[in-house]
């Protein structure tokens, strides 16, 4: 007589795991902030297109990407994009075998987000003068 | 290696030893290859990225006008397609690795991972003609 | 697609209370996964209050307490209870570690111990790690030459050769940094090794004496083997032992890049 088969329990993991911790919680936003730009991509797919239609179809392109939702989405796009470009040079100091000890790792991590928000500040900062111009 | 029951073996009735199963069908033998274009694109983002966003600032986008000055100079172009380049092949590959880590099943997996590569070909191949199309003024 | 949720049967239950004996002057609440194959059904937590004043000061020393004066059913793995042998390691107050080396006094209010995450439950703290130690027996942890040893001595290495094992031949297998890794946890079953393993390797690449490098590396050279790590750091800032195997593994890479 067969046996009702026994059915183990997966331990918990994300639900135990404390994933707050700079270590997963930087590498979570690496790939969140990577899938934000590919949706980014599809903004600039939508200008450069219009762009090479001509003027006219350029200009009435130009209403949706200047509006608040097209504002939205390159502030948006512009955090993940500073977030993943200093932590990609991150990644690429450890592909080279530097930065691995855990004081560096902490450090170098505060120092990606640190980095980020002044950028976005400083970048928006400038186009914010720019359109009062 | 596949498809393998998420319930580790042991539960879903396989009776392959964890040595049989640890060992797969081999290694894939395709090395550091997309692991390093990954990076190579990378490192070719790091002076691109800041001169399109600086080109941007400087009001390229500001109308039809403005961006066909910008990308008639042939520098300019040449930038904007090496941009476009990196950045789609580095999607792609990224695109493929996250495809790789999260969707379990043989069929599923390589559907997504094609359908990525032809997108971000497709769209990359569409936003360079777009670019030499705007900077021949045609 | 990957599952980031519990299974059904997986999910917690609240378990029951053994309060604090009367008179406990300094109590602290245990809240412990608890899963029996012979009851069956989903796992609960258990909460146990100790008077900390009557308690050794290790988590190990609580869970022994525990199982000698509260619950006998309680169940671990346990041997050294000196941070040697990697039995006691467990989820403990969200990170992995090893339960006889980590004072209860590192963490404040309830401490909440769970079996290393996302592996098969055996019973209560004991997970199956059959996965983890089949890809260790894959990577072939022996020294492999075809020269044969010298009749009169071992084989010789330098000071210099030797010293490139440290950091490496301190491993004890005890897996709290294969099941600290999220990329363990959705690829593990399906071809990643995992940083305990690729460290180990990486320990036996590094080797003088080894004679089988090039195939070591051959055998590594895998999109899910290696490739699946994506230098999350877990490993690193879980190893009981202060060792590096996010460093180790970048090292593999590197000499695949380069070999």
């Amino acid at each position: 007589m067969a046996q009702p088969r026994l059915t183990r329990p997966i331990s918990p993991h994300l639900q135990a795991y404390n994933m707050i911790r700079i270590t997963s919680a930087l590498s979570v936003a690496n790939r969140m902030t990577g899938g934000i730009m590919g949706f980014g991509l599809l903004f600039m797919i939508l200008w450069l297109g219009a762009a090479a239609y001509g003027p006219d179809v350029y200009a009435s392109v130009m209403v949706f990407l200047t509006s608040w939702f097209g504002w939205l989405v390159y502030f948006g796009v512009s955090v993940a994009l500073f977030f993943h470009f200093y932590n990609g040079i991150r990644f690429m100091v450890w592909d080279l075998g530097w930065g691995f000890e855990m004081p560096q790792v902490v450090a170098t991590g505060l120092t990606v987000l640190a980095l980020t928000a002044l950028t976005v500040v400083v970048f928006w900062a400038i186009v914010i003068a720019r359109l009062a111009l | 290696m596949g498809t393998h029951n998420w319930q580790f073996g042991r539960d879903s009735g396989s009776r392959q030893t964890s040595l049989g199963h640890a060992r797969g069908s081999g290694s894939d033998r395709r090395g550091p290859h997309e692991w390093l274009l990954s990076r190579l694109t990378a490192v070719g983002l790091i002076p691109l990225l800041p001169w399109f966003l600086y080109s941007l600032l400087s009001g390229v986008a500001a109308d039809h006008a403005a961006m066909q000055a910008w990308l008639s100079a042939p520098g300019n172009m040449t930038l904007m397609i090496l941009f476009i380049i990196c950045v789609f092949w580095h999607g792609m590959l990224a695109g493929k690795v996250v495809v790789h880590d999260y969707i379990h099943g043989a069929a599923l997996e390589m559907s997504a991972s094609v359908a990525i590569s032809f997108a971000c070909v497709i769209m990359a191949v569409f936003a360079i003609i777009a670019v030499i199309k705007i900077g021949l003024g045609g | 697609m990957v599952q980031f949720f519990l299974p059904p049967n997986s999910r917690i239950v609240k378990g029951k209370t053994f309060p604090a004996p009367a008179g406990a002057t300094r109590v602290r609440e245990f809240r412990i996964y608890r899963w029996d194959p012979e009851v069956g059904g989903n796992p609960r937590m258990d909460s146990y209050f100790l008077d900390l004043d009557k308690c050794g000061p290790m988590v190990l020393d609580a869970l022994i307490k525990i199982k000698d004066e509260i619950d006998s059913t309680l169940t671990f793995r346990r041997s050294c209870r000196e941070g040697v042998c990697g039995s006691c390691a467990m989820n403990i107050g969200g990170m992995n570690t090893l339960a006889c080396t980590k004072p209860i006094e590192d963490f404040k209010g309830v401490i909440k111990i769970y079996p290393l995450p996302h592996r098969p439950v055996i019973k209560d703290l004991v997970p199956d790690l059959s996965t983890p130690i089949a890809q260790y027996n894959a990577i072939q942890p022996w020294l492999k030459t075809d020269t044969p040893a010298p009749p009169d001595r071992e084989r010789l290495q330098s000071p210099a050769e030797r010293a490139q094992l440290d950091g490496l031949w301190e491993c004890i297998l005890c897996f709290c940094c294969q099941t600290s890794c999220p990329s363990f946890w959705w690829n593990g079953e399906r071809g990643y090794y995992g940083p305990a393993v690729l460290l180990q390797a990486y320990r036996w690449i590094r080797d003088s004496r080894d004679e089988a490098t090039g195939d070591r590396l051959d055998f590594l050279e895998d999109e899910r083997r290696l490739y699946s790590c994506h230098t999350i750091m877990n490993c690193t800032a879980a190893c009981p032992k202060g060792l590096n195997p996010g460093r180790a593994i970048a090292e593999i890479k590197k000499l695949l890049v380069t070999r």
